[in-house]
């Protein structure tokens, strides 16, 4: 009997019931991942794993606590006491972080069991789960290994989507846990920018780094905010608003948005078929949809702005990684000849360009040209979308355009200027603006898995969740692996 | 919006302390030219020069300052445990003058 591709309140049922022990658990979770070969793994807690839940088998059942003797993954840009932690970076090799992240801390407390640690894009900078120094990371739902699952936050939705834990952390600064959660047939939940503290997150971009996280249902996403979120001392971007009951919202038809010009890049006619029958039926349900538009020109500046931002904020985050007080070091004769090793061989090419970019972007003669055009254009879109926000409960669209793209699409890159694009890279205005967002399955093609996004406005996220679960009611798509 | 040369490509990734060879600045030279365009492209959205830059996602107010508690989150043995050379309790680099 397995027990680990259920939901989080199926298993606790099991626990409860003394169908399984946390024991039973750990041994299936060891078990599938020594037999995993989507390559999602950065450290797995063989012995740790064991010891815990030995521990939590000789116990009782917390009946109140859904998250008791649970398995989860976590990414490998959070920082895990004594636990090898690499952001996927050969700079980072052989680190062991001396403090928890907050949020790991917070899983700890609710005696939930930490599995593994999952890889990424390296650093979090990237969007094909391929750019780690593991290598490509594979989608469950495509046995011929050719399509990739998203990323950054690749290892931990391939963990969830096939079926090894019912929840993995991710972060998402651009889309990496909404996009991936697309591409997989899994519930991929962004919260507000604050709601969740990032204290040991490794930053990547400060602005718009959020703690997000995958499920296999819209109920666990709530229940894990109500564990996840609320103030932490140690994040001062962390926000004093109290967390709500995200479970106990009642239904009722809500006004939701369709940005025009995202929904006309849409070129996949089975994807399209899907969304507007999601629409058709939520109207039946009384829901107001409208479509609004917000100019072409500003729906293709939302990718370029979040480029720029978060190259320059990458630039200046990561001048710390010179491998003296941790990472890997380098012989050499000099300071000066230490640090140009360790960097240039730490990095991978694409991440040094990047950095570049970033750096080239705040030199005082181009700040205003190019950092700080960005950061006004910032605003133009965020103030926006606060304003349809004001008027309606949600913006919906289709969280991709298409299915998990082949390893290989993205090269040659295609240029985010010259080719639009706006219908798969818009999730980043989520982080431009800091909103709640919410990826949830919609469908099949070519029986691989696409997903619909729903936004709403800072700090509502019981509404965004309530939405969510009545469209999840709608599709029937739910507590979806692929072994 | 002025182009920038190789040059000075070269020397912002020699400033964050690491090389790029020749083929990954052509490819670079490339991918700026693609900032360009899109710094060329936000120029046509109206009004955009006389907008206050946006930092923050929202306005957010820290309007709390912690209680000022003597501690010591890590000791000298955790703080140095990821330094590859350590001697005497200090990290050890190539020297600087010599």
């Amino acid at each position: 009997m397995e027990y680990l591709d259920k939901n989080i309140y199926e298993i606790h049922e099991a626990l409860a019931n003394k169908k399984v022990t946390p024991l039973d658990l750990v041994k299936e979770a060891l078990d599938k991942i020594k037999n995993d070969t989507n390559n999602a793994f950065e450290y797995v807690y063989e012995k740790e794993a064991i010891k815990l839940a030995e521990e939590l088998s000789k116990q009782e059942v917390e009946v109140d606590n859904p998250l008791w003797g649970i398995p989860f993954a976590i990414k490998d840009n959070f920082s895990t006491k004594d636990i090898p932690t690499t952001a996927s970076s050969k700079l980072l090799e052989g680190y062991l972080p001396p403090f928890d992240a907050e949020v790991y801390t917070r899983l700890l407390n609710k005696k939930a069991i930490p599995i593994a640690k999952t890889t990424l894009d390296e650093l979090a900078m990237g969007g094909t789960g391929s750019s780690g120094h593991l290598g490509k990371t594979f989608n469950p739902w495509d046995k011929s290994k050719t399509r990739m699952i998203g990323g950054s936050s690749c290892g931990s939705a391939a963990a969830c989507a096939a079926g090894i834990v019912p929840f993995a952390i991710g972060s998402d600064t651009g889309d990496s846990v909404r996009k991936p959660a697309s591409y997989s047939a899994l519930v991929g939940f962004k919260p507000t920018w604050g709601r969740i503290s990032r204290f040991g997150l490794f930053p990547f971009a400060p602005s718009l780094d959020t703690v997000a996280y995958f499920t296999r249902n819209v109920k666990d996403s709530a229940l894990l905010l109500n564990v996840l979120g609320g103030h932490d001392i140690k994040d001062t971007t962390s926000s004093s608003i109290p967390i709500e009951d995200y479970q106990s919202l009642k239904d009722k038809p809500y006004k939701a948005t369709i940005i025009k010009e995202i929904y006309d890049d849409l070129k996949d006619k089975t994807i399209k078929d899907a969304f507007d029958k999601l629409v058709s039926e939520l109207k039946q349900k009384g829901y107001k949809i409208n479509t609004v538009s917000i100019g072409f020109d500003l729906a293709k500046a939302i990718y370029s702005c979040y480029y720029i931002i978060s190259s320059a904020e990458a630039t200046s985050n990561n001048a710390n990684l010179d491998g003296i007080k941790f990472g890997v070091n380098k012989e050499a004769e000099t300071y000066e000849e230490m640090l140009f090793k360790v960097r240039t061989e730490g990095f991978s090419d694409r991440i040094r360009r990047r950095f570049v970019i970033g750096s080239i972007s705040l030199l005082e003669e181009n700040q205003q040209e190019i950092y700080l055009r960005a950061l006004r254009c910032r605003r133009v879109i965020v103030e926006t979308f606060n304003k349809i926000l004001e008027s309606s409960d949600a913006i919906i669209l289709p969280a991709s355009p298409t299915i998990a793209p082949l390893f290989g699409d993205d090269i040659p890159k295609k240029s985010f200027a010259k080719d639009a694009m706006i219908s798969d890279n818009y999730l980043a205005f989520a982080n431009l603006g800091g909103y709640p967002s919410i990826t949830l399955p919609l469908g099949f093609e070519d029986e691989m898995p696409f997903g619909v996004n729903i936004t709403s406005h800072h700090f509502t996220e019981a509404k965004l969740l309530k939405i969510a679960q009545t469209v999840e009611q709608i599709t029937g798509l739910k507590d979806l692996s692929k072994k | 919006m002025k182009k920038v040369s190789q040059k000075t490509l070269l020397e912002a990734a020699h400033n964050l302390m690491f090389d790029i060879d020749d083929i990954e600045l052509e490819v670079l030279t490339e991918e700026y030219a693609d900032i360009l365009e899109a710094i060329n492209h936000m120029q046509t959205i109206p009004n955009i020069d006389h907008v206050k830059a946006m930092v923050f996602p929202y306005e957010l107010v820290t309007d709390y300052l912690r209680e000022d508690v003597v501690d010591t989150p890590l000791s000298q043995e955790e703080a140095l445990k990821n330094a590859t050379k350590v001697e005497e309790g200090q990290i050890v680099i190539p020297k600087v003058v010599k």
